[in-house]
């Protein structure tokens, strides 16, 4: 049963982040102002559910908080509370502790400390009390406990004579610990049931309390029938009789309650405490539900039907034009059903298809071109495709589970920095593979406090500029072709070039009588230890800032783009690949070896003509494309490898893509083009900067996998970078 | 003979819990996962007693026992209505929709059994 419960819980937990979700995305819409009834019913079912499996669960603080943050919200659903800014910002960060209530709940974090929140949160309920007679508020126990729930079972009937009924206690969940009322139990009890003439309606049987009454030891003494209609006048689903009973001393007020919990409303129950005489006439404020008929009295003909009326139909209310669904329909709106299923299996699925590619591929190589033509092979290599497209998607997921946490990111980030910035979110929907989502988080947490912290200027700052005292900040997805394209665009002031250059100068990071590009210039902030900020703030950290963002996303396979204009903002974009596993590469040799290069880099192949090949000065050279000069690396000489005893003109130079522009890369000779299951290295050997992993190929030798970037930024930068390698 | 019981709520978390819950005190449990659904399977199941969430997307829990009321079979089945909601104009309105009971929610699966044989013994 436990492990049923863990599983179970594992749901609920789910169902919580898809509830705080639902909460944080409605909570932002209310605060734009958009207050609509959905969007606040939205956001308090999310609530209202998560307090609900709290419960459950037995998680008391993330039950108690979110009873409390479920009151208010219910104030504004009922329109009691205006939801101005002030309280939806209370809200939103009521919010926040719901978050970390839920992070506690799951083990993740320590219970937060709420009671701040909590006196906000009850100080906006009293205000808001205060604001209208507000009746219901009242009637709503704000005591957070579970067992303040008092009136657990709603329908209670009119209750006659209770003196000593305290609604704190409810009637319902005392059962199992009536023995500790016993010991205050009167010495007896007279009861009166008159059931309303509807009793019988909604699934409500008297004959059922009857004989609860009995097992508990009671004695039903009298009947009274006097409201008996005719027989021809009779409602065979009316109640007509009312009766007596004695119940014995030993059972307590709430048991015989209890008793009569689901009696129909309207009813009459009148408990009357033998011993302590005290019978009072009817008290209708405990009457908790709003009662349709004045009928309180417990006048003995108060049930007796005056008229027989047989068209007041009691018990059915007319039939509704409800679609009554066949059972055969109801089969085909079964809910899509899911499994949980360990990330281990998933990836140890992957790895099993990695070996079954590159297994198709040697089977290939092995076959005679005449077998290779024959339709099992291809076949076969679509169906082996087919699996892996199927196992990828199984780890895909939308990058909205790395942007859910950015909302809260910045409002913490504007309160530390106190700027005012609103968030504009799109694209959460694209999907990634879910080792990029895992390891994109930190970036993306880097890249939004530089543009909060650097970027977005002060309220007073961008009012002097003309800018809206508002700031803003973009984060979008989007995927194009096998990439997926992240962006976090600001509209602050701009890389101010200048300033970057000089410090990077004074760091000695560029020599002082260095021309840079504005491009160039802007990427050295991610030069390592490069920091713009004019004091060292707890918020960008110390001096750590784009260097591990470029090199956390040179390790994804990524790159980053940086475009900025002065004064109107600049934009950061990650290009990562969609999958980590699997790479479509061009094989080339190089002094015997075979490298694999990723083909997304590739942007042409040249044989180089004599001539075309030119030294220029710091013995670099370049290549004559078209007009234009690229500068060419020779692999052999980034690898440090023999020099190779051939012409330039027995060589390929092959066009990448870098940050730094197009570079020709020269190898001995392109092999294939193929797609190759990245294996990492990282494992056996230390991180080497240039290298993405390893693959096998087709006839069963090891390949290793450039990691173009890294190669040609480590050969090309104003500084050498420490070697950093990637981890596939 | 075991009682055959619907619940209707749109939280698996909860419907699990309560099928597993109740299963052990010898119900036999079927669900639904909201109003709709739940209605086509009191239909196809005619159950001894239905339990019901409120809040639930497609067809809330009022609307839900309505249309059982609503339907001549169904006239005398109890319906729970089992809520973490408690205000008293819910449950007003749950009563004249045709509820029978009101549970609040979280529930003490012992409670809850003892409140189920109130109802349909």
């Amino acid at each position: 049963m436990s492990d049923d419960l863990d599983d179970i819980q594992a749901i609920f937990f789910e169902e919580c982040n898809e509830g705080l979700a639902t909460a944080e995305a409605g909570l932002s819409t209310m605060a734009d102002g958009d207050t609509s009834a959905d969007v606040i019913a939205g956001v308090f079912r999310a609530v209202h559910s998560i307090k609900g499996g709290a419960g459950a669960f037995g998680h008391e603080a993330l039950q108690s908080f979110s009873h409390i943050f479920e009151n208010l919200l219910d104030e504004v659903r009922a329109g009691r509370i205006e939801p101005t800014a002030h309280i939806c910002k209370n809200m939103l960060l009521a919010f926040d502790v719901l978050s970390d209530h839920v992070q506690a709940a799951q083990g993740f974090a320590d219970v937060p400390d709420d009671a701040a929140m909590l006196a906000t949160l009850e100080a906006l309920l009293v205000e808001g009390a205060g604001d209208a007679p507000a009746a219901d508020a009242a009637a709503e126990p704000s005591a957070p406990a579970p067992e303040g729930e008092a009136d657990e079972f709603g329908f209670m009937p009119v209750v006659v004579d209770i003196a000593d009924l305290d609604q704190d206690a409810d009637p319902f969940m005392d059962l199992g610990d009536s023995d500790a009322q016993v010991a205050a139990a009167p010495t007896g009890w007279s009861i009166r049931f008159a059931p309303s003439r509807e009793a019988m309606a909604n699934g409500s049987e008297p004959l059922l309390v009857l004989r609860e009454l009995e097992r508990m030891g009671g004695e039903v003494v009298g009947v009274e029938t006097a409201s008996l209609p005719p027989l021809r006048e009779l409602d065979p689903e009316g109640a007509y009789l009312a009766w007596s009973i004695n119940m014995p001393a030993s059972v307590t007020r709430s048991d015989i309650e209890e008793a009569f919990d689901f009696v129909a409303p309207d009813s009459v129950v009148d408990i009357v405490d033998d011993t302590a005489s005290t019978a009072q006439e009817s008290g209708p404020e405990q009457q908790p539900e709003p009662a349709p008929e004045a009928d309180d009295q417990p006048a003995p003909a108060d049930a007796a039907p005056s008229a027989p009326a047989a068209e007041d139909q009691p018990s059915a209310p007319p039939l509704k034009a409800v679609p009554s669904a066949p059972p055969a329909e109801a089969k085909a709106i079964e809910p899509p059903q899911n499994i949980r299923v360990d990330v281990s299996k998933l990836d140890m699925l992957l790895n099993l298809v990695g070996e079954l590619v590159i297994r198709n591929s040697i089977l290939a190589d092995r076959l005679s071109p005449a077998d290779q033509q024959r339709v099992e092979l291809p076949e076969l290599a679509r169906l082996t495709r087919e699996i892996q497209d199927n196992v990828m998607a199984l780890r895909a997921q939308p990058i909205r589970q790395a942007f859910s946490r950015v909302p809260r990111m910045l409002r913490e980030l504007c309160a530390a920095t106190n700027k005012d910035v609103a968030l504009e979110m799109s694209g959460e929907s694209t999907e990634v593979d879910k080792s990029v989502i895992e390891k994109i988080g930190e970036p993306l947490t880097h890249m939004i406090r530089n543009a909060v912290d650097h970027g977005i200027e002060s309220a007073e700052e961008r009012i002097e500029k003309g800018k809206p005292a508002q700031g803003n900040l973009k984060l979008s997805a989007e995927q194009r072709g096998a990439r997926i394209f992240l962006r976090v665009a600001d509209d602050g002031r701009g890389i101010d070039r200048e300033r970057v250059l000089a410090k990077a100068v004074e760091k000695g990071i560029v020599a002082s009588d260095a021309t840079l590009s504005d491009e160039e210039i802007d990427n050295l902030i991610c030069a390592p230890g490069f920091s713009t900020a004019e004091t060292i703030s707890s918020i960008s950290g110390r001096g750590v800032g784009m260097d591990v963002v470029r090199s956390n996303v040179e390790a994804l396979g990524g790159r980053i783009e940086i475009t900025s204009v002065p004064g109107k903002g600049t934009t950061f974009t990650m290009i990562l690949p969609l999958t980590l596993a699997i790479l479509d590469g061009m094989v080339v040799r190089l002094s015997g070896q075979r490298y694999v290069l990723p083909l997304s880099n590739v942007v042409e192949t040249v044989q180089p003509e004599p001539g075309q090949m030119r030294p220029v000065a710091n013995s670099s050279e370049v290549i004559d494309m078209r007009g234009t000069y690229v500068p060419v690396k020779r692999l052999s000489e980034l690898f440090q490898l023999p020099a190779a005893a051939r012409e330039d003109e027995d060589s390929v130079v092959i066009i990448v893509e870098t940050d730094a522009g197009n570079v020709g890369l020269m190898v001995d000779t392109i092999e294939d083009r193929r797609e190759v299951v990245i294996k990492s290295l990282d494992q056996n050997l230390y991180p080497i900067r240039g290298l993405g992993g390893a693959t096998i190929l087709g006839d069963g030798s090891i390949a290793l996998i450039l990691d173009i970037e890294a190669l040609v930024a480590s050969a090309n930068s104003p500084n050498k970078f420490v070697l950093k390698g990637m981890a596939a | 003979m075991t009682k055959r019981i619907l619940t209707v709520d749109d939280s698996a978390s909860m419907r699990m819990l309560l099928k597993a819950s109740l299963t052990k005190q010898g119900f036999a449990i079927e669900t639904a996962d909201d109003g709709e659904h739940g209605l086509s399977r009191m239909c196809e199941l005619n159950p001894d007693l239905l339990i019901t969430d409120i809040n639930m997307p497609k067809m809330d829990g009022f609307e839900l026992i309505e249309a059982v009321r609503g339907m001549q079979e169904f006239r005398g089945t109890p319906i729970l209505v089992l809520s973490t909601e408690f205000s008293d104009d819910k449950k007003a309105r749950a009563r004249s929709a045709g509820a029978t009971g009101w549970i609040t929610k979280p529930f003490d699966p012992d409670k809850l059994g003892a409140a189920i044989r109130r109802v349909c013994p």
